[in-house]
């Protein structure tokens, strides 16, 4: 404690955004965590469920069991648009095909395409912050480093006299703010790393499910 | 129909909560365990010896000065000084380092003065001066003790049992000299001539009961390092001589510690 309180002014703000950076990356992590997490244990439960189930009716009524998973999302969306485009044939006499005259199929890929980019951004969202933590921490505490040392000097300049007990204490507490600067830096390097595999990972699960659901439609629906 | 899909995850707010509690808790953990406070430089411990002054040898007769101080005394030397032989004056016999030099020295300067002694003779008088030279050793430190003894029963190890009339003996000295060891490991500041001075009242187990910052120049880094130093000095205070609290005013500066 004491080391905190005797520390200059500049290293003091140096400290708070360091620890402002920490919990907010921490949060961060904690959030992510919890995301990524559940989005991957949805999205392993709703593709079994997808194999087993027969109808797409029956797949859609039950969708808010897996409300956490991109996957979801993507055969709502997806589902959604080929609703759409069988009203249209509907109105032409044919309910079960889906209306080619304006690319039916093509509707509902950039559907999907929209709804897995929407998805992306929802699973990347805060995690600059990790980055933006992870690059500049260190530079802030080493920032806050100098300013220390260079006090510490300036006192030796001052009184002449440059005993180690003199230099010792004020080097020492100017070096916690790069300790803390790593503090802050480390988790989230390694929280950034680790969740842009996992979303990497959910990515192309998200990229093969659209093509499954395509040929499904295609197949079923449009008779090719 | 698309419809609008019910999430159930809490949102990054609540988890600041919950980091912010994580920080507070190492925060707490940090400090409790002193885990940062091997950064500060922690000196190797102070020893504080106990100068015995022991009588010093008068260099025309040779006795201890302690043999004829004063009829206060209680008890006599055990081994009386006996009148010293002649040769006895040339060496210097007062302090334990010297006896070898007394054993060498005496032999050259016996040479000298009388060629036609035999070597039994030369020996058996040199265990005799030896012999001498040790009695007058143990006397001179019996009496040095039993002075100790008799004048004030009061006096603590580590401390000079005196009534403070002594130079450097009283009590304020002592209480600066430890206040200067300690300043030393803790001093820091950042103006250029920063003071501050203090007044101490000690009570009569040794522990400081008040301290008052009289004057400060503004130096809050300079001021920590004094509270510093008189926290950590006070660990090694001796009860104040007389049974009594003890009060006193001391000046920081950068160049040491002066009573005020």
């Amino acid at each position: 404690m004491g080391i905190f309180a005797t520390t200059g002014l500049v290293v003091k703000i140096v400290l708070f955004i360091l620890l402002y950076f920490s919990v907010v990356s921490w949060a961060i992590i904690f959030y992510k965590l919890l995301q990524v997490h559940r989005a991957n244990n949805e999205s392993v439960r709703f593709l079994e469920f997808f194999w087993k189930a027969k109808r797409f009716d029956a797949i859609n009524a039950q969708l808010d069991r897996f409300s956490n998973s991109p996957l979801t999302v993507l055969f709502n969306e997806g589902y959604g648009e080929m609703k759409k485009l069988m009203e249209k044939g509907e109105e032409k006499q044919d309910p079960t095909i889906i209306s080619t005259e304006l690319g039916g199929i093509d509707n509902i890929s950039r559907a999907l395409r929209r709804a897995t980019t929407s998805e992306i951004t929802r699973l990347e969202k805060y995690l600059t912050f990790l980055a933006t933590t992870g690059s500049t921490a260190p530079f802030i505490g080493l920032f806050g480093t100098v300013w220390g040392i260079m006090t510490a000097f300036k006192g030796i300049g001052e009184t002449g006299s440059a005993s180690l007990a003199v230099v010792a204490p004020g080097i020492a507490e100017a070096l916690i703010a790069t300790a803390i600067g790593l503090v802050a830096a480390i988790p989230a390097v390694m929280g950034y790393n680790h969740f842009q595999q996992k979303i990497r990972v959910l990515i192309a699960e998200m990229d093969s499910f659209s093509t499954e659901f395509l040929n499904i439609v295609q197949r079923t629906f449009t008779g090719k | 129909m698309r419809r609008a899909l019910k999430r159930n995850e809490p949102g990054p707010g609540g988890m600041l909560v919950w980091s912010f509690l994580l920080h507070a808790a190492l925060f707490f953990l940090v400090t409790q365990l002193n885990i940062l406070s091997g950064v500060q430089p922690d000196n190797a411990p102070v020893y504080y010896v106990d100068v015995v002054n022991l009588p010093v040898a008068r260099p025309r007769s040779g006795n201890p000065a302690g043999s004829t101080a004063g009829a206060t005394e209680p008890a006599p030397p055990p081994a009386a000084p006996k009148p010293q032989p002649e040769e006895m004056r040339l060496p210097a016999k007062t302090t334990p380092p010297s006896r070898p030099k007394t054993a060498t020295a005496a032999p050259s300067v016996k040479a000298k003065q009388d060629r036609q002694e035999t070597t039994q003779d030369f020996e058996e008088r040199l265990a005799r001066l030896q012999q001498e030279t040790e009695s007058r050793h143990e006397s001179a430190a019996l009496d040095a003790l039993r002075r100790r003894a008799a004048g004030r029963g009061k006096g603590q190890a580590g401390m000079p049992g005196a009534a403070g009339k002594e130079a450097g003996s009283d009590y304020s000295s002592y209480i600066q000299s430890r206040l200067k060891d300690a300043f030393k490991s803790t001093i820091t500041f950042q103006s250029r001539t920063p003071e501050v001075r203090v007044r101490l009242t000690i009570d009569r187990a040794g522990h400081i009961v008040r301290q008052r910052i009289e004057y400060s120049s503004g130096d809050r880094l300079f001021e920590g390092a004094v509270l510093q130093a008189i926290a950590k000095a006070e660990k090694s205070f001796t009860p104040p001589p007389g049974g009594q609290d003890f009060e006193h005013g001391f000046v920081f500066k950068p160049q040491g510690v002066g009573k005020n």
